[in-house]
């Protein structure tokens, strides 16, 4: 379903650009229906960089990215926005991924809204189901992000990445800044949307343990690459 | 509830609530001119010069005109012209420094050096030459001084907000907004920019205290707003020469200066320790 083909991404910084900094060194990639697949790396491998890649985030400097055969790097505004909706993000940290400045109710509309999908009479009945699906309360829609926990919040991101009914997430350590029980329940949660819809997940963690929970195959990333893959046995 | 606590840390802080009370003393002042103020133009030479008294509350100038009706009109004068002095620079500086910060490469160069080109040349020399130019090519009027100071103005605001941009553009929201399919437009209008302003308020501030200076300095240099109209640095011109004899000329004016720019600095200062504040607490 996706693939990213010979990807490479360096980014210069210093004065000038002088220094080179070789975030993704030709990776090549490929992720099924319904499938999750772990990047599993120290920080700086470029394992988020990789991920964003796959999302069209940041152009890579070399390399093909196809969703559902469509080269994605040839697509230019208006065509890439309608393969957003198939595809989206849930960050590393909750509370940076929302606004702060908006209510949980408009975060959560926002992609509806964006890509007007519903009516606004749909709209609300279209929230309340996915925030019901998430385990949240209806009384959570009216606060701003600082009045939530972190496990709250993680739950309201992953309502606003559902609320597009995307085939494709990428997960860039959706648990690192969570304790140890929220972890479990929202991990467990993606599992089961994943059952639910089918999505395909790409679960970015430095997490070697964790990895071998949810994925279906592992892919080890140090600096810049690629250098092991393994296929997990279902447990 | 966010506005609410917002509130009530500006008047729990000491700058914030004195600051905010000098500036509603002069903008009361200058929205109630018609009514506790006398004619600022009527001259009368049978009362020249005098020294303040119960008639002529700070005394009266070289043409016989009321001292205090004048300062009471030409807080009218300076808040009006400092208020659209600041709030065109405010809107061209922000988006001109949010276009530059979150589109970046040739967009940033470019806006970078003419916002460096700006700071290099002094600010009021810059504004007095300003001013000259548009006397000559437009004739007088206040719009002239307006313009003039803008044009140096913005620049701060540009500053500024380009490097809120910057490292607001890095944020996992705004990444989070790409990926919902968002534009850049949208983005940074709905998000990048709202999220910029409390610095913003907090600079125009302070900003209005320099732009009450630099609008008086323009007028002490004759270069301001025209006699006769009311104003600030314009009276402390026309007193100058009466410094030893009549120092009630210069000495009002000069203490309604010194006062309208202590209270938006103090109300800056405040803020930025009620907004510095507040975020701690989130």
């Amino acid at each position: 379903m996706l693939r990213g083909v010979g990807l490479r991404k360096v980014f210069k910084t210093g004065l000038f650009g002088g220094k080179r900094i070789v975030a993704v060194d030709g990776v090549s990639i490929e992720i099924e229906e319904g499938e999750t697949v772990a990047l599993v790396g120290e920080s700086g491998s470029g394992k988020s960089t990789l991920g964003r890649i796959l999302l069209m985030l940041i152009r890579p400097d070399e390399g093909k990215v196809f969703f559902d055969g469509i080269d994605l790097t040839k697509l230019r505004g208006k065509e890439l926005k309608r393969v957003r909706i198939k595809m989206q993000l849930i960050p590393q940290n909750p509370e940076e991924a929302l606004d702060p400045r908006w209510r949980i109710y408009d975060s959560i509309a926002e992609p509806l809204r964006i890509h007007k999908l519903v009516d606004k009479s749909e709209e609300e009945d279209r929230i309340l189901e996915l925030v019901k699906a998430v385990g949240l309360k209806e009384e959570h829609l009216t606060r701003y992000p600082w009045q939530l926990s972190g496990g709250e919040l993680q739950r309201a991101v992953i309502a606003r990445a559902l609320a597009l009914n995307p085939r494709f997430i990428v997960c860039d350590e959706p648990t690192s800044m969570l304790d140890l029980s929220t972890q479990a329940s929202i991990v467990r949660l993606l599992m089961k949307f994943q059952k639910m819809f089918g999505i395909s997940y790409l679960f970015i963690t430095h997490d070697l343990e964790l990895a071998k929970v949810v994925a279906d195959r592992i892919l080890i990333m140090r600096s810049g690459k690629i250098v092991a893959r393994r296929v997990e046995s279902p447990s | 509830m966010e506005v609410v606590a917002f509130r009530m840390g500006i008047f729990r802080n000491t700058l914030c609530t004195l600051g905010l009370g000098i500036i509603v003393f002069i903008a009361l002042m200058g929205l109630l001119a018609p009514i506790i103020a006398g004619d600022p133009y009527k001259t009368n030479m049978s009362e020249r010069l005098k020294p303040p008294s119960l008639k002529h509350l700070f005394g009266t100038d070289q043409l016989g005109r009321d001292v205090y009706s004048r300062i009471v009109w030409g807080a009218r004068t300076t808040l009006l012209v400092a208020l659209t002095i600041s709030i065109i620079s405010m809107t061209v500086g922000c988006l001109l420094g949010a276009i530059a910060g979150y589109f970046g490469g040739i967009v940033d160069d470019v806006i970078g050096r003419i916002i460096d080109t700006f700071l290099a040349i002094p600010e009021l020399v810059f504004n007095i030459a300003l001013v000259g130019i548009f006397c000559v090519a437009y004739g007088t009027s206040i719009w002239n001084v307006i313009l003039a100071v803008v044009v140096t103005n913005w620049v701060s605001y540009a500053r500024v907000m380009r490097s809120i941009v910057l490292s607001l553009k890095e944020r996992e929201f705004v990444i989070c907004e790409k990926a919902l399919g968002a534009g850049d437009w949208y983005i940074l209008l709905r998000h990048v920019i709202p999220n910029a302003l409390g610095p913003i308020i907090v600079l125009a501030t302070l900003n209005m205290g320099n732009v009450i200076m630099t609008i008086s300095s323009l007028g002490f240099l004759g270069l301001g707003v025209q006699p006769p109209t009311p104003e600030w640095g314009q009276m402390i011109n026309a007193g100058k020469n009466y410094i030893t004899t009549a120092p009630w000329l210069t000495f009002f004016p000069g203490l309604f200066i010194a006062l309208s720019v202590l209270g938006f600095n103090l109300l800056g200062e405040g803020l930025q320790e009620v907004i510095g504040r507040k975020r701690l607490v989130e």
